[in-house]
């Protein structure tokens, strides 16, 4: 287990009002002054995010967003990484909560924080949990259902706040989200793992999911892959993905078949087993070439195309016992 | 490097390929106990094994391959293929003359899973066979009702060696001045192939002739077969009496009396003496018309020898010297004693034809005289060989140079006469005696002296290769077994040194 943050925002979505970063309401300077970490409980608008004219009364939006590709994750206070990237088996737990420092007089009564449950749908007000305190006000997400970090990478966040005086005021920054976060290690078994199979053949992925769902891989939220096409499932249930080898892995060779969660268990990518592709007719006429470091065969395509492949596995075990 | 106290290091410097002889634990130090994809390198060293590359380099290469053989022409070194469709259960015949060009297919036969193959100055001779369970028993034999065939080397496709007699009625009559030994004769004509074979004579008619008169003849039918050049004229000598049975009388070849095309009707004023005639044509009645297939080819004293017919398992046919498609139906056949087996193979050493069975080696000696009087000597009671289980060496086709390299149920051995012991792949004897003994048929091997390489496509369809660079010695070859993506049915060298393989999937 560890700990993660979410806390660079890198889009501004949908907004109401005139909001405002250091000096502009440019979406840049609106990220900017949402992601400053700076702790500042003096300055009220220097370099943070808040309503360009005070008291406007009304109640003001501001979405932001994140992306899979972007590093704004950092687990247990390393470099951030990016969604991508995150280790397999990754998935947060039921506590993360999203903080956002704010300053200002128009606080918790005034203002409201929401989770996005898409891109233009929030939820209702997250509830407030703690005070002022020096990192800000912190607000929990919801606990029921627990969002997966797909979700908060998909849906992102957003503030609205509503000003009734002249006088109202709020600042926002360093909006992050944190919680715990584990590495689930599932297990599954792969009918061909590191076998031959041809164009056409059937996989077969099995899991015990439906029996020790804790430690076992749920293979309907996972989507599978190779290098050399889509795999597109014949049968995909808790306990049994099959799929057909596809024609565009003809002459492929050596494959390794990943499973990439959804998020719902666990985000990331996991290889579950490797296929050598066969070619499925390279038969013809070959000349051994002194020096060559590979084979070439004619593809199966038989259309003067041809495939390199590597020699299988030179081996020479000696007279010693045990080689 | 550093020695532990009470041990000793043990330097492996040399490395001798495979031994696969009794437990793995006998295997000596400088032997591999289990290897794959390696080579020898230089010295005793070793490496892994060189990469393949395609041979063609067209749009839709031959696929399916079952048998190359190298194919030397008047022109240059190029290869003969088949191509099997196993779904129509149909063979094709290839020339593939170079990398880029294919002719082909030369003949397309139903059944033909594999062939025989003989080059006779730059023609190419190809019997169709393949195998038949006989009592349990896979025995490679021609095909039924197919036959020898010639092809040219010029991408026209193949035709049926041999041929038949002209048909019709030809008209004789006195010609111009001239001079015969005046009587009753008995004229013909003899067509002549492309390829030189002569048939028997046809359009045989009587004719008495006058001592100063030529002959003249008409209605000289062309031959049906276009790849009939020339048509000559037989004849007997003066028949002092005549029973009515043409063919019943010594023809002779008439001096300078030759049609020299397949068109014209008629040759005119021809004279001669019955001194005259010496070259006997008689021999050709006896001459098979089509000659059956078989699975088994080769040369022996420039005769073309061929083997195992579908229904003659031990028959081998023997050709005319110079003439390889001219077999008596007479005296043309040396009979291997008949023992349920087929004859499997036939080669030329040292001017010997050794002619083998699976576990049996005979050898027949050309006596000067027709091949049905050569004397039979039994040669080995225990060993022979399989249908390609002779090496042929470089690219000349030609299977020996002062000994043959043979593969036998007891192991790949050098034969000289005799079968040499131990046998060349005595170090792996138990992955020898492993293969399946039924499907010695797959095995092809080829001698490649430059690279000092004997290279064996298996009945695994895995290729095994001996370097022999240290010596062709048991103790000195290095065996390596390869494996490649696809299997491997088949290997030739082409171009003194190229080596080829030919595989389906």
């Amino acid at each position: 287990m560890g700990t993660y943050q979410v806390d660079i925002c890198v889009s501004v979505g949908t907004k109401t009002g005139e909001w405002e970063g250091e000096n502009t309401g440019a979406d840049a300077e609106l990220i900017a002054g949402i992601n400053n970490q700076v702790i500042d409980a003096v300055l009220l608008k220097g370099g943070k995010l808040h309503i360009a004219s005070p008291s406007a009364v009304g109640t003001w939006l501001i979405r932001f967003g994140f992306d899979q590709n972007s590093d704004i994750i950092s687990l247990d206070g390393a470099p951030h990484i990016s969604y991508n990237n995150l280790p397999a088996g990754f998935g947060i737990l039921a506590d993360a909560v999203l903080t956002i420092g704010s300053r200002g007089s128009v606080t918790t009564g005034g203002s409201s924080l929401k989770l996005q449950s898409g891109p233009l749908t929030e939820s209702a007000a997250l509830p407030f949990v703690g005070g002022i305190g020096a990192n800000g006000y912190v607000f929990a997400l919801p606990v029921f259902p627990v969002p997966t970090m797909l979700d908060i990478i998909n849906d992102g966040f957003g503030i609205e706040t509503t000003y009734t005086g002249a006088t109202d005021f709020s600042a926002f920054y360093f909006a992050r989200i944190t919680g715990t976060y584990t590495t689930f290690a599932f297990s599954w078994d792969m009918s061909q793992d590191g076998e031959n199979a041809a164009v056409g053949e059937l996989i077969t992925i099995t899991s015990e999911f439906s029996i020790d769902p804790a430690n076992s891989m749920d293979l309907t939220h996972v989507t599978l892959s190779m290098a050399c096409g889509i795999i597109v499932p014949i049968i995909q249930t808790t306990d049994l993905f099959t799929f057909l080898v596809p024609d565009s892995c003809d002459d492929a060779g050596l494959q390794t078949l990943t499973a990439t969660g959804d998020g719902t268990q666990f985000s990331g990518s996991v290889a579950l087993g490797t296929l050598t592709i066969l070619l499925t007719n390279a038969s013809g006429i070959y000349t051994l070439v002194p020096g060559k470091r590979q084979d070439t065969y004619y593809s199966s395509h038989r259309d003067g195309t041809t495939v390199d492949i590597k020699i299988p596995d030179p081996t020479g075990r000696t007279g010693f016992v045990g080689g | 490097m550093s020695n532990l106290r009470d041990h000793q290091s043990v330097v492996i410097d040399k490395f001798m390929g495979l031994w696969a002889r009794g437990s793995k634990e006998e295997t000596p130090m400088d032997h591999f106990q289990d290897c794959i994809n390696v080579l020898a390198g230089t010295g005793q060293s070793f490496g892994t094994r060189p990469g393949i590359g395609i041979s063609q380099d067209v749009a839709v290469p031959l696929e399916d391959i079952r048998r190359i053989y190298n194919y030397p022409t008047q022109t240059g070194n190029t290869l003969i293929v088949l191509a099997y469709d196993q779904g129509a259960d149909e063979g094709s015949i290839y020339h593939m003359v170079n990398a880029t060009t294919v002719f082909g297919p030369l003949l397309t036969i139903e059944g033909m899973t594999d062939f025989a193959f003989i080059p006779i100055a730059g023609r190419a001779y190809i019997s169709p066979f393949s195998t038949f369970v006989v009592g349990g028993l896979n025995v490679e034999k021609g095909l039924e009702d197919e036959f020898l065939y010639v092809y040219a080397g010029d991408g026209t496709p193949a035709r049926k060696a041999a041929g038949v007699p002209l048909t019709g009625n030809m008209t004789i009559a006195n010609g111009a001045a001239g001079f015969t030994d005046p009587g009753l004769h008995i004229f013909a004509f003899v067509s002549e192939t492309i390829s030189g074979f002569l048939a028997e004579p046809g359009l045989m008619e009587t004719f008495t002739t006058a001592a100063s008169s030529s002959v003249s003849f008409g209605s000289v039918s062309a031959s049906g077969d276009p790849n009939v050049t020339k048509r000559h004229l037989v004849a007997t000598k003066v028949l002092p009496t005549f029973n009515g049975d043409l063919t019943g009388y010594q023809f002779f070849f008439v001096p300078n009396a030759t049609i020299n095309n397949n068109t014209d009707l008629f040759l005119n004023n021809i004279s001669f003496f019955d001194a005259d005639l010496l070259d006997d044509a008689s021999h050709l009645f006896d001459n098979f018309s089509e000659i059956p297939a078989g699975a088994v080819l080769s040369i022996y004293h420039n005769r073309l020898v061929l083997a195992t017919t579908f229904d003659d398992i031990s028959l081998i046919l023997v050709s005319a010297q110079g003439e390889p498609e001219a077999i008596s139906e007479i005296d043309g056949l040396l009979v291997y004693p008949p023992d349920g087996n087929p004859v499997t193979n036939a080669q030329e050493l040292r001017d010997i034809l050794y002619a083998f069975k699976r576990s049996k080696t005979v050898s027949f000696t050309d006596n000067g005289d027709v091949p049905s009087s050569w004397p039979l000597v039994t040669v080995d009671t225990a060993l022979g060989t399989c249908v390609h289980g002779i090496a042929t060496v470089l690219d000349s086709g030609s299977s020996s140079i002062d000994y043959l390299i043979i593969a036998t149920y007891q192991g790949l051995s050098l034969f000289n006469g005799r079968f040499i012991t131990p046998e060349l792949s005595w170090k792996i004897e138990d992955y020898w005696k492993a293969l399946d003994r039924d499907d010695f048929r797959y095995i092809q091997i080829v001698n490649a002296p430059i690279q000092k390489w004997i290279i064996m496509v298996l009945p695994t369809r895995m290729v095994l290769v001996g370097n022999y660079s240290l010596g062709m010695d048991p103790m000195k070859i290095r065996w390596f077994p390869w494996s490649f993506e696809i299997g491997f049915n088949t290997v030739a060298i082409f171009n003194i040194d190229e080596i080829i393989l030919g595989g389906e999937l």
